[in-house]
């Protein structure tokens, strides 16, 4: 027998109080670590964005369309060295509750302008030759188990009608949190082509333009001269760097990212207070064994060491709940959060980890702290009279 | 071997409560033997417990000297106190005062958990104490399996698992049978007999202080011998 058994049997002494304790714990762990990916993600998409992609918008919304006519003058822009463009296409796959992202692209420019997309030579060059085909992030063809020269059939929402497409490629992304891997691009001329049938007055426009700044050439130059050469035009644009779009954004969001801050650490509180009365009942119930332990000559420091060992093993076992119940929550709060089908990929690393039993540890060892001052300042005798 | 194991000089102790004085133990001197088997009786709050608690080192006389097993008491800080305990002292309680969640060997093996001794010998000492007692078969029986008298011999057993110059018990059998006191009584008999224990038992029960070599009364704060 070791005081460290004696801390195991009174740990598991009450199991409904120690189940209610654990899972206390868990829940903040749970919301911490969601909370953690949150910001994370945040914070990834902006670091990870390219500097010289620009990306140019209706000046009065992100909703309106560009003319395709713009292309044209946005490549004799000085500096700008690939001009791509595309439109949310809106597809949708059986049920539309199963939604996911789908974009319609400019096949030519579209794997110079986004380096992230990792794809055969084989499946880039199937896909760039054939007009129906489409090529789909590997989250997406496992969620429908779709495969490569698999025929598809989408219900356009945004280009209306059925729409035949075939499964040319499966990519993955270097960077998930500016690429997903959760979409769909199939070829931008394929569905304006059937647009100027169905709907010409909407034919011929697109929802964004992303100019490749030319290397060594500031971005912000070349944006700025963008916006400049379709002022007093019929659609003004906005131009930004994806860096800077979404900086801006994350700035935008300031204020709630704070409120989210504070909020991780308000959580925590509450995991300090579940565990300090949980820890308070028990010491306050077994005063009388720990006045017994001490008359057979045990220090203040082996009370000391019974409780803190109490609370840091309450804590980890809360913190190994949350994290093992983290993972799943993290996918289905992915799924979610999306956002016309932008699904984030929310990777729980080593660091949130990390920093989720970070905390428990450090909650478990403050929550020790007024428990054990009651058993320091306890004389044998006041212990022993302890009724109970 | 400490002879005598106990001397008390002088013992004051008083409680200060709502303003007013109340004297425990007043001006009390006496010295107790190695190897006698002492009870102490005396009305209920004539100081009893009081007294028993200041020779176990667990409570401080306000004034008086209090040497036992050849330290003076009064002078150690709380953490020598402790350690000097779990050398000298094995401490019965009325109401056995058992961990629940630890079985009656790992209970005797408490004490042992201060000493030096490996893990293999603490499992003898364990052994040879729970023998002695009775209670062999019973090693990984928790205390609420257990009868109240037997409760009270693993209490027993974990005074004595350490080998302590002294054992101090406070209405050992105040909670028991007739049955299972006059067990416990012939065990601490034994213990002083065969062992040469000296014990210290504070007992309401003249019949259990019959049991005792010496009998002491304690009233109004001093300690008589019975007439
Ligand atoms: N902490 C305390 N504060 C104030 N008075 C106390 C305190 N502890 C004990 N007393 C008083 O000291 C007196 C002696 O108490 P003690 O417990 O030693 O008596 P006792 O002889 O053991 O009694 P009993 O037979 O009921 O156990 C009592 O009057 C009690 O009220
Ligand atoms: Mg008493």
């Amino acid at each position: 027998m070791t005081l460290g058994r004696l801390i195991l049997r009174n740990t598991m002494r009450r199991p409904v109080r120690l189940g209610l304790t654990v899972g206390g714990l868990a829940m903040v762990v749970l919301a911490f670590g969601l909370i953690r990916l949150t910001l994370d993600q945040w914070q990834a998409s902006s670091r990870a964005a390219l500097k010289n992609r620009l990306i140019t918008v209706h000046a009065m919304s992100d909703e309106l369309r560009l003319p395709l006519a713009y292309k044209d003058r946005l490549t004799v822009i000085p500096g700008a060295r690939t001009v791509h463009f595309g439109s949310v296409f809106g597809g949708v796959y059986q049920d539309p509750k199963q939604s996911f992202g789908s974009f319609a692209e400019q096949a030519s420019t579209f794997f110079e302008t986004y380096p992230e997309v990792v794809l055969s030579d084989a499946e880039r060059l199937a896909f760039l030759q054939d007009r129906r085909g489409c090529i789909i992030g590997h989250r997406l063809a496992a969620r429908f188990g779709w495969k490569v020269g698999e025929a598809i059939t989408l219900k356009g929402t945004v280009y209306p009608g059925d729409w035949e497409l075939v499964v040319r490629g499966i990519f993955r992304s270097t960077s998930p949190n500016v690429m997903g891997e959760g979409e769909l691009y199939l070829h931008w001329a394929y569905a304006n082509e059937r647009l100027k049938t169905t709907e010409p007055d909407r034919a011929d426009q697109v929802g964004w333009f992303v100019v490749r700044a030319a290397d060594g050439i500031n971005g912000q130059t070349v944006a700025e001269a963008i916006d400049a050469s379709f002022a007093n035009s019929s659609a003004e644009t906005r131009t930004e760097s994806e860096q800077a779009y979404f900086a801006g954004w994350v700035a935008r969001s300031g204020a709630l990212l704070r409120g989210l801050e504070w909020m991780s650490g308000i959580i925590n509180g509450i995991a300090l207070l579940v565990l300090v009365n949980a820890l308070a009942m028990a010491v306050r119930e077994r005063t009388r064994e720990y006045a017994v332990i001490k008359t057979l000559g045990f220090q203040p420091l082996h009370l000391v060491s019974l409780v803190l060992g109490e609370s840091l093993l309450l804590a980890l076992l809360g913190g190994g709940f949350g994290l093992v119940l983290l993972f799943p929550a993290a996918q289905l709060y992915a799924v979610m959060t999306q956002d016309r089908g932008y699904v984030a990929s929310y990777s729980i690393t080593t660091e949130t980890m990390g920093m989720c039993l970070g905390v428990m540890l450090l909650v478990g060892l403050l929550a020790a702290v007024w428990p054990a001052i009651r058993l320091i300042r306890m004389t044998t005798l006041e212990g022993l009279r302890h009724a109970g | 071997m400490y002879d005598p194991v106990v001397t008390l000089q002088r013992i004051l102790k008083v409680y200060f409560r709502a303003g007013t004085e109340v004297s425990v133990l007043r001006d009390l001197s006496f010295s107790i033997p190695a190897g006698t088997f002492l009870a102490i009786m005396g009305p209920s709050g004539s100081g009893k417990s009081t007294l028993l608690n200041l020779m176990a080192g667990i409570d401080r006389p306000t004034s008086g000297v209090v040497v036992v097993a050849g330290t003076r008491l009064h002078e150690l800080s709380e953490g020598d106190m402790a350690r000097w305990r779990a050398r000298h002292i094995g401490y019965v309680f009325q109401s056995y005062n058992l961990i629940p969640v630890l079985t009656a060997a790992e209970n005797v093996e408490l004490p042992l958990l201060l000493t030096h001794l490996s893990r293999s010998e603490r499992t003898d000492h364990v052994k040879t104490a729970l023998r002695l007692v009775g209670l062999g078969d019973r090693m990984d029986h928790y205390p609420r399996q257990l009868s109240g008298g037997q409760e009270q011999r693993v209490g027993l057993a974990r005074a004595i698992v350490s080998d302590p110059t002294m054992i101090l018990a406070d209405e050992p059998t105040g909670n028991l049978d007739r049955e299972s006191a006059e067990d416990i009584l012939t065990l601490f008999g034994r213990l002083n007999r065969e062992l040469g224990k000296t014990i210290v038992m504070v007992t309401h029960d003249p019949r259990a202080a019959e049991r005792a070599q010496l009998i002491r009364h304690l009233e109004k704060g001093v300690l008589e011998t019975p007439p």
